[in-house]
């Protein structure tokens, strides 16, 4: 039901007051004898009412962490456009090439292994975190990114032609990205289910590409290690160095490289590998094997027996998809003193201290080992903000056997005699005061075997000449076993 | 004039919103956390009635909140953080909005995962029927036009304000209203807005 004629938008004028007043006075009176138009009136009310209504909805829950997340992911990922021509290595800065030939010229390894497990297809990642390529085969090359696992001393990441910086471990690792790790650091990437790297000391890599069927890592320098549930079909996982392609679709295996020898290793399954020049077929490396190769020269080569060193452990998180992964996790960082004692996450070994962990949201046990023994066990709770832990293996030796009380009431009763040597000085020099500690050893028959200052703070040497030769003459009540005790004594004078 | 929900959140936070926005300008992650939980709820609000219901929420805060925080450096001051904040939604709600003309597939979000709003099922049925029927005479107006209709007549802002968030003078705020109401009410009487009152 329409409005008289011409009357719409005077109805409209009405509705936000915006008519003259005679005007809006003439259209009420004709509003009471016109159906239509007090319909077409009600009706524009009606919708005015249903925009405030609109306006006064509460606002709408969302998944509020999973969303900060994501902003945060995207404000910390490298400004590049898909567009953005890609620097290699010829750009990088020349500090950062990491010693360039001198580097080649060193001991060199890389090591890859990849498990074969009966896992289901690893889901796609979530939606922001994908950008996949606009065309029909997108699925196929769809852009992965990776998470850090783990990480240990000093790690540098390189973002396609930008510059290096310290790594973020909450940044993901993106496609065109270049780690370097220095010496005895370390640092372990996921990017699917059950697969990922990890980049060992005094090693430069480059994840060349990071697909959801083709990942292909370049190793310049050091090495690096790779774990891999098998691959969809036509799916393939390689590691180029020294001119050589290592590559699985699902198997265990290590690759070693020194002055451009490749040496790969074989743990489970077949590894084929090939010169990137094709000057020889493919060779099929099975597991127990290892092969060593020139890496730009030489004849095809032929596998030997493999030297069976242990595997490498890359803490691979449960992956329901990358974003899941990282909002569902958190970094704990496990340091002792002295470093280097292995660390078992939930019974995992995850390499030694000090190491920075990856971990599911909640607690998890943290065990420290060392030479088979184990050093201290504790819960911790891993949340989203990255925690830390600090265990003192120095202080998880054994301690100590109690003192007996008689012993240390043998000194209580008998101090006043170092008092009397200290009292004996200070008639001569009235300012004196400092502290005297003495390291006292008691055999288990109770005479004093031996006795040391630790510390002696006071001017004057004959204080502590005296208490040493007094503490030697004591007796003590025989033990089941020596002593050792260290005893301070704050000596002043009064005032 | 009212404190806007915007404003009434500010006042009740523990720290003063300048502090808050130098630190977003240095970059600091823990500004950027306390400022996205300061005016998560209120940009969401904001998306939500600018786009309607079956925008993609999560997308839309997100984006807006990397656009918050890759140009607050450039926020001066002159206005209120609420006033710029508003300025960014729409301008982020607006490229969607052109996004979506140009690319409408994908565009809905299904039902279920709006969260429950406390009312009868039924209500809610309307509820939801009716802004969608809203937004769909929405989507009709120019980008322009739809954004000055929905910050005066759904936000219930002023058109000075509205001039400070969208960029142009008062004059064209209101000229923009005039055609934007003449169009969307005119639109409204003979939609299906009305369809079960005429059954």
């Amino acid at each position: 039901m329409k409005p008289c004629r011409g009357n719409t938008p005077r109805l409209i004028a009405l509705l936000d007051g915006s008519l003259a007043a005679e005007e809006a006075d003439r259209l009420r009176s004709h509003l009471e004898g016109c159906a239509r138009c007090r319909t077409a009136y009600a009706r524009l009310e009606k919708t005015a009412s249903l925009c405030r209504e609109l306006g006064s909805q509460p606002a709408p829950e969302l998944p509020w962490r999973k969303i900060e997340a994501q902003i945060q992911w995207r404000l910390n990922r490298p400004e590049r456009e898909e567009s953005q021509p890609r620097a290699r290595a010829s750009s990088w800065p020349r500090g950062l090439a990491l010693a360039g030939a001198t580097a080649f010229g060193a001991l060199a390894a890389i090591a890859l292994m990849t498990w074969l497990a009966p896992a289901p297809p690893s889901p796609a990642p979530a939606r922001p975190l994908v950008r996949a390529a606009p065309s029909a085969t997108r699925a196929e090359h769809a852009e992965l990114a990776a998470l850090v696992t783990l990480a240990a001393g000093e790690v540098k990441l390189v973002p396609a032609g930008g510059v290096a910086r310290a790594l973020v471990l909450t940044r993901p690792i993106l496609e065109g990205d270049r780690l370097l790790t220095g010496p005895n650091a370390r640092v372990g990437l996921q990017w699917s289910k059950g697969s990922g790297a990890l980049l060992l000391g005094d090693s430069d890599a480059e994840l060349r590409r990071l697909r959801s069927r083709e990942q292909e890592l370049v190793l310049h320098h050091g090495r690096v290690a790779a774990q891999l549930a098998p691959l969809p079909p036509r799916g393939r996982f390689s590691i180029v160095a020294s001119g050589l392609r290592a590559s699985v679709r699902g198997t265990q295996f290590a690759v070693a490289l020194q002055r451009e020898q490749v040496e790969v290793e074989v743990f489970e399954g077949v590894v084929e590998v090939e010169p990137t020049d094709g000057r020889w077929r493919a060779v099929r490396v099975p597991a127990g094997f290892t092969l060593r190769a020139d890496g730009r020269s030489g004849p095809r080569p032929t596998p030997v027996s493999a030297s069976g060193a242990p595997g490498f452990a890359f803490n691979l998180q449960p992956w329901p998809g990358l974003f899941q992964a990282m909002v569902g996790s958190g970094l704990m960082s496990v340091e002792s003193r002295p470093e280097g004692a292995e660390i078992r996450f939930d019974a995992q070994p995850v390499g030694t201290t000090n190491l920075t962990l990856r971990g599911s949201v909640g607690r998890h046990l943290v065990e420290l080992w060392r030479d088979g023994k184990l050093l201290r066990r504790q819960w911790v709770e891993v949340e989203l903000n990255p925690g830390r832990i600090a265990l003192d293996v120095e202080q998880t030796r054994p301690p100590t056997p109690r003192l007996p009380a008689s012993v240390y009431e043998v000194f209580r009763r008998r101090a006043i005699q170092i008092q009397q040597c200290y009292e004996r000085v200070l008639k001569a020099e009235p300012t004196l005061e400092g502290k005297l500690t003495l390291r006292v050893t008691i055999t288990k028959d109770g005479k004093v075997e031996d006795a040391r200052l630790e510390t002696d703070t006071l001017r004057d040497p004959r204080v502590g000449q005296c208490a040493l030769a007094t503490v030697r003459r004591w007796e003590f009540p025989a033990g089941t076993s020596p002593v050792e005790l260290v005893y301070p004594l704050h000596l002043r004078p009064r005032r | 004039m009212m404190k806007t929900a915007l404003e009434s959140c500010v006042s009740q936070s523990p720290i003063p919103t300048r502090e808050l926005v130098l630190g977003c300008q240095k970059g600091e992650r823990t500004a950027q956390s306390d400022f996205y939980q300061r005016y998560r709820s209120e940009v969401a609000r904001t998306v939500h009635r600018v786009l309607g219901p079956d925008a993609d929420l999560e997308d839309v805060v997100q984006d807006v909140f990397v656009e918050v925080f890759r140009s607050i450096e450039k926020f001066k001051g002159d206005s209120k953080i609420t006033t710029w904040l508003y300025r960014v939604c729409v301008n982020v709600a607006l490229q969607k909005i052109r996004r979506h003309r140009r690319r409408p597939e994908g565009y809905a979000v299904s039902d279920e995962e709006l969260p429950p709003h406390h009312e009868t099922p039924l209500r809610e049925l309307e509820r939801k029927d009716s802004a969608r029927i809203v937004y769909a005479l929405l989507d009709e107006l120019a980008p322009k036009k739809r954004t000055v209709f929905i910050l005066h007549e759904i936000l219930g802002l002023e058109a000075k304000e509205i001039s400070e968030i969208v960029g142009a003078n008062v004059l064209t705020v209101r000229t923009r209203l005039h055609y934007a109401r003449k169009e969307f009410y005119e639109r409204a009487l003979e939609s299906r807005l009305h369809a079960a009152e005429v059954a």
